[in-house]
């Protein structure tokens, strides 16, 4: 029994490794450009979050919309160790995720305690955004309305003020590494009891599921990963701004998680990179000409996947997986 | 020895001021098949969810192996050994047969090889194992109640309390349900607690019976004695 | 701090309290009676906000006047969303629900963005301009006109809903929809009209607030959260929790307004927002 499980762990191994290497061949294949790094790294962001995401609102069914405080917080202390004290981003990305967990608990122990759900888990995440968000406008000492820019010269290691390229291998090793975990968890005590919560928790309860830390473990795993991984949106534009704490990559993450299906570990992330290049696509053809013209398409396109395909993209993914071979997860079809 | 698993003391439990539970005792001594009966709304369910934490009450104490469990939360009270499946069946339904009984697995097992041994062990003995791969939203109703069970059982519990577990059932399915009941009871050395409105069911199976009427304890005792009990005839009945 | 600054503040605070309440009525007329959880309220606002500017430039006539032609056209709007779109996740499960209207949000945002441009648009033509003195505290006109327009459409939707057939039926359908059904309540077109009403008082809304408010495609998202806000703070169905959680969402950014910095003024009012779902899960006034 323990070796088909470690066989399990092996064949999905091989699904990110091969992800990674595609990915890690992607720009010299292609031979990108600035510009289609830039892209390239910001939609890998955005997988990577998404794939975070997928551990407490794919996995354990809460539809958390705090993406956005998460990666602000992430932002804001890596931004402020280094704008104070000197401390790299190597260190201050990290510290950036741990803050957000500390965040994470404390939005989301009393909401667990109080038993908030759906709608109401949602409102109180998105809130907490733009709470934080005018917060740190009107804290002066650290945020305030004017951009602070992040010191050290171009090409420092040791301020991370790197070549986009650099940027775009780390969220390619990052990415990696959260698919792991969520191969990790979903095959674990964790993942069942995150299933458990997420299809009746009053039943999940009387099995001996502690649905409240269950809920908080998800959450905080996702906030810590969202927090250190968001710290890059600061890198990659060089300096700090309120603006970081957004409530348009909260709505964004938590649709791409939702659209991608819930629950199954790939299709989140292919769903990203499909949709988010599409959009960019969209913008440089036709944005110059009418802006926001490739949003409307992209909300439009969320609304007939929801509609029509309730399932999310997973189902269709799934078919393809077959046919290549690729991915399939034994239990790939969750939900 | 104490021969009491499970105790009830005076549970009095209201909402917005209607009593749905009055002042109710109730014992369930090892090994027992206690019938817990009464009309609509005699707070059968709502005394469930006071033994299983879900509710807090207003008066009174729950005491599990002589341990006070009054107001611990539900998975505490699973994790110390009381099960229970629910009124409306809910498995898993996103999941497969497998994986809805491998969280109840977890409730005991001490590492994974364990877990996979109560799985085997609880599907085969309820007869599930053909269905392990199937998700549990392409069952039958048969099918989703075992499952329910089966979740039930491999949390290892020592009291087992059953919700309404022959509701929609046609008599045969019923019959097949009380040999396997009798079979967790006897083989496995689970109580067995049930709360039922099928009285061939509930009178076929129980050792005991207690019933309630608007939140009080009206009668118990063997079945065949309060079967013919006035208060309980009256109360089924209506006055005549 | 002075007391006479402060009192202004709570002036402005409570008319403002009204047009909240105003804005939130037609999500918790949507939302109670049909269940349906739709992000993209705040962005409806902002479409009939920007409804009110076309209408007002082109006709030449004052913001305040083209309710007469907003309010029917955002029930039209209403029913077609509705049938389009709405209609097919009323049944679905709440998370289907938030998704396909965050779709919805994005879609219109930026068919603002794409139609309109980002640059704030503020009415041409204007009657309701200008204040009055009442001692040493100004009140502006436009603010207390929408504040009493705000308490008429709270009077006659109250009216309607206790005094009118089609009132009582809505009543019953958010009641118990099955038994609504069973006594001859055609519940699909209860819940079409339901809609398309929501919308109507959005228009109403929408129209006066531009009369002391710019509109830009961003607006939206702000005025969403404050009706949900105002939603969970009054609890549901009753309108007179509306009118209060309004209220107390105007009058505490008032007194934020005037002890700390303006720019923090939603931060206030959301953190307040996030502790009520904590110890008062069921709103200010009971019943969810």
């Amino acid at each position: 029994m323990k070796s088909s499980m470690k066989r399990e762990i092996y064949k999905q191994l091989r699904s990110i490794v091969i992800i990674s290497v595609g990915l890690a061949l992607i720009p010299p294949i292609l031979q990108f450009n600035n510009y289609f790094l830039l892209v390239l790294t910001y939609i890998l962001l955005y997988a990577v979050i998404v794939s975070a995401w997928n551990i407490i609102g794919g996995f354990g069914g809460q539809l958390d919309l705090g993406a956005g405080a998460f990666t602000g917080l992430g932002c804001f202390t890596m931004g402020t160790l280094l704008l104070r004290w000197n401390i790299p981003p190597v260190i201050g990305v990290f510290a950036g995720g741990l803050i957000a967990a500390a965040f994470g608990f404390i939005i989301g122990y009393p909401s667990f305690r109080f038993g908030l759900k759906d709608v109401w888990y949602a409102l109180a995440t998105i809130a907490l955004v733009v709470v934080l968000k005018q917060f740190f406008t009107v804290w002066e000492q650290v945020g305030g309305p004017e951009e602070r820019y992040l010191p050290g010269t171009y090409g420092s290691l040791y301020y991370l003020k790197l070549p986009y390229s650099y940027y775009y291998y780390i969220l390619v090793v990052a990415l990696a590494i959260v698919l792991f975990l969520n191969v990790k968890v979903k095959m674990s005590k964790l993942g069942y009891y995150l299933f458990s919560v997420r299809e009746n928790e009053d039943a999940a309860e009387m099995l001996g599921v502690d649905v409240r830390m269950t809920k908080l473990k998800g959450l905080m795993i996702y906030a810590f990963i969202t927090g250190t991984i968001g710290s890059f949106f600061a890198l990659i534009s060089g300096y700090i701004h309120p603006t970081q704490f957004n409530t348009d990559i909260s709505l964004q993450i938590a649709i791409l998680g939702i659209v991608g299906g819930l629950g199954s570990i790939y299709s989140p992330v292919i769903t990203t990179f499909i949709l988010q290049s599409a959009s960019e696509y969209l913008r440089t053809v036709l944005g110059g000409w009418i802006p926001g013209i490739h949003l409307i398409f992209y909300g439009a396109i969320l609304m007939i996947i929801v509609l029509f395909f309730p399932e999310g993209l997973s189902a269709i993914l799934n078919k393809v997986y077959a046919k290549i071979g690729l991915f399939s997860l034994k239990k790939e079809e969750k939900k | 020895m104490n021969n009491t698993l499970l105790k009830v003391e005076n549970v009095t439990k209201k909402f917005a001021g209607l009593v749905a539970l009055n002042k109710v005792n109730m014992e369930i001594s090892k090994g027992q098949i206690l019938g817990l009966i009464g009309p609509n709304g005699a707070g059968k369910t709502t005394l469930f969810n006071v033994i299983t934490g879900f509710y807090e009450p207003e008066e009174g104490k729950v005491y599990f192996r002589d341990e006070e469990i009054t107001g611990k939360p539900p998975h505490k009270i699973a994790k110390l050994g009381i099960g229970r499946t629910f009124q409306v069946v809910k498995p898993f339904l996103g999941l497969t047969v497998e994986e809805a009984v491998r969280v109840g697995a977890y409730n005991h097992a001490l590492n994974e090889v364990e877990v996979e041994e109560i799985i085997s062990e609880t599907l085969n003995f309820l007869g599930l194992s053909k269905l392990r791969k199937r998700l549990c939203k392409d069952l039958n109703l048969v099918e989703m109640k075992l499952t329910t069970l089966a979740q039930a059982l491999a949390a290892k519990p020592e009291l087992l309390l059953l919700d309404e577990l022959a509701a929609g059932l046609t008599p045969t399915e019923i019959d097949n349900l009380i040999a396997l009941l009798r079979k967790v009871n006897e083989e496995k050395k689970i109580t067995l607690c049930l709360v039922e409105h099928v009285m061939h069911f509930i009178m076929g199976i129980s050792d005991y019976i207690v019933v309630l009427h608007y939140g009080e304890k009206i009668a118990e005792g063997k079945p065949e004695e309060v079967a013919s009990n006035e208060k309980v005839i009256e109360a089924y009945l209506g006055r005549r | 701090m002075s007391l006479e600054l402060f009192i202004q503040n709570l002036i402005n605070g409570t008319l403002l309290g009204f047009v909240y309440s105003l804005v939130a009525l037609g999500l918790a007329l949507q939302f109670g009676v049909m269940d349906i959880i739709n992000f993209g309220h705040g962005e409806f606002v902002m479409v009939a906000m920007y409804l009110t500017f076309w209408i007002s430039l082109f006709l030449a006539i004052p913001g305040s006047a083209t309710v007469v032609l907003t309010a029917p056209i955002f029930f039209v709007f209403g029913i077609i969303i509705y049938k389009l779109v709405i209609d097919k996740v009323i049944e679905a499960q709440p998370l289907s629900q938030i998704a396909v209207t965050i779709g919805l949000l994005i879609l219109l945002r930026n068919f603002a963005l794409a139609a309109w441009h980002a640059e704030p648009k503020g009415l041409q033509y204007q009657v309701l301009v200008g204040g009055f003195k009442v001692g040493d505290y100004v009140i502006s006109i436009s603010r207390l006109a929408t504040a009493i327009v705000s308490l008429v459409v709270l009077i006659v939707l109250h009216l309607i809903l206790t005094k009118t057939y089609f009132g009582i039926a809505i009543r019953a359908t958010s009641d118990d929809k099955v038994a609504a059904a069973l006594l001859g309540v055609n519940v699909k077109k209860m819940y079409t009209l339901v809609f398309g009403l929501g919308c109507a008082i959005i228009a109403i809304a929408a129209s006066f607030i531009m009369t002391f408010q710019q509109v830009e495609p961003m607006s939206g998202m702000t005025w969403g959260l404050l009706s949900w806000v105002i939603v969970a703070m009054g609890g549901l169905g009753g309108l007179s929790g509306v009118l209060a959680a309004g209220l107390i969402v105007g009058i505490a950014q008032g007194i934020e307004i005037t002890f700390w910095d303006p720019r923090a003024s939603l931060a206030i009012v959301y953190l307040l927002f996030i502790l009520l779902l904590w110890f008062k899960p069921k709103g200010l006034f009971g019943k969810r």
